[in-house]
């Protein structure tokens, strides 16, 4: 799913970097230091994530977790992912260096609203958590997919052509992250909610 | 031998001359003889056979190498599929990658935790104290 080099056209290349390194900055100053270790972890799953494939046909989808990032880091994860896609372009060759900016907006803008869906919605039973989750793991792929339409079509596609190609091979990956989500946030409400609880509120940095 | 030189038996000393003569023709014949007959024999034979068979043997011939090149093809196509598949392979991240991965993030995140350390426990470098003293 990642952009990989030449694709886009420069203007667009740099304006993703801007947009990044902008969102990026923004991130860093409302991350609570306190949570360091947790964004380290999160950041480390994240970055292996991409190497579970799920099969589609031919080829094969990996999965990307932004809703889960989301949902645990809330306002650090832009951070946390643009420091994901920096590391798996460099190790991995996912994805163009040159596409970086373009990447890491495409993934972390979408962590970011699920991390805000999630604590719009969660509540006070675990039933209403567990959905959270799960909807907020959906809506985390289900928007990426929609920027990286939206970033293609600035390369010259077909905006509704390559969505809905996108849309259909990423289906089996939606459902799986929702799942995970819900999983993941049903685990972590019984053993240690205090993961759950990332505040709103703007924390600047000193 | 002996007996036979108290001169009695000159006679017995030829037989027993041609005897060994005999023996070494046989072997010689055996060894050698054989092959030139049965080559020179062949040859005989063969001129007349050899017109018809050289242009079987050459249908063979080339059968044998249309049969040789189809195993040969086979072959290096083999080989250029397993070619194909191990460059796939390598280009996948590996363990190290991963681990080179895993290492980056928390040595980043972790000076940024150390610096984060140093600012709200407001704690000097070991150095600068003693020189204080």
């Amino acid at each position: 799913m990642h952009i990989s080099d030449g694709v886009l056209p420069p203007a667009v290349a740099l304006g993703g970097f801007v947009v990044s390194i902008g969102s990026a900055v923004w991130s860093v100053r409302r991350t609570n230091p306190e949570n360091l270790p947790k964004i380290a972890v999160v950041t480390s799953a994240f970055f292996v994530a991409s190497l579970v494939h799920v099969p589609i046909g031919p080829t094969s989808v990996h999965l990307l977790i932004p809703g889960l990032v989301g949902i645990l880091l809330g306002n650090s994860a832009f951070l946390s992912i643009f420091l994901g896609i920096v590391l798996q372009s460099f190790l991995f060759q996912f994805g163009g260096i040159t596409a970086i900016g373009a990447n890491a907006f495409m993934m972390g803008i979408p962590a970011l609203m699920a991390g805000w869906v999630f604590q719009l919605m969660k509540g006070g039973s675990l039933g209403r958590y567990v959905l959270a989750g799960a909807l907020s793991g959906a809506l985390g792929v289900t928007l990426a997919v929609v920027f990286l339409a939206l970033l293609l079509v600035t390369g010259g596609e077909d905006f509704f052509g390559v969505a809905r190609i996108a849309m259909v091979a990423h289906i089996p990956v939606i459902v799986i992250e929702s799942a995970v989500s819900a999983f993941t946030v049903s685990f972590l409400y019984k053993v240690k909610p205090d993961l759950l609880d990332d505040s709103l509120a703007a924390v600047r940095m000193p | 031998m002996i007996c036979l030189r108290s001169g009695k038996s000159k006679l017995g000393e030829f037989l027993l001359l041609c005897l060994v003569l005999t023996v070494m023709v046989a072997f010689y014949v055996k060894a050698y003889g054989l092959d030139n007959a049965t080559a020179s024999s062949a040859t005989i034979e063969g001129a007349s056979r050899n017109e018809k068979g050289s242009d079987e043997t050459c249908e063979r011939l080339a059968v044998l190498l249309d049969q040789q090149k189809a195993q040969l093809l086979r072959e290096t196509g083999q080989l250029k599929r397993e070619i194909a598949a191990l460059r796939d392979d390598l280009s996948k991240p590996g363990v190290k990658e991963i681990f080179a991965g895993i290492g980056y993030i928390l040595g980043l995140v972790g000076v940024a935790f150390y610096f984060h350390c140093r600012r709200t426990q407001g704690r000097r470098p070991e150095g600068d104290e003693a020189q204080l003293k």
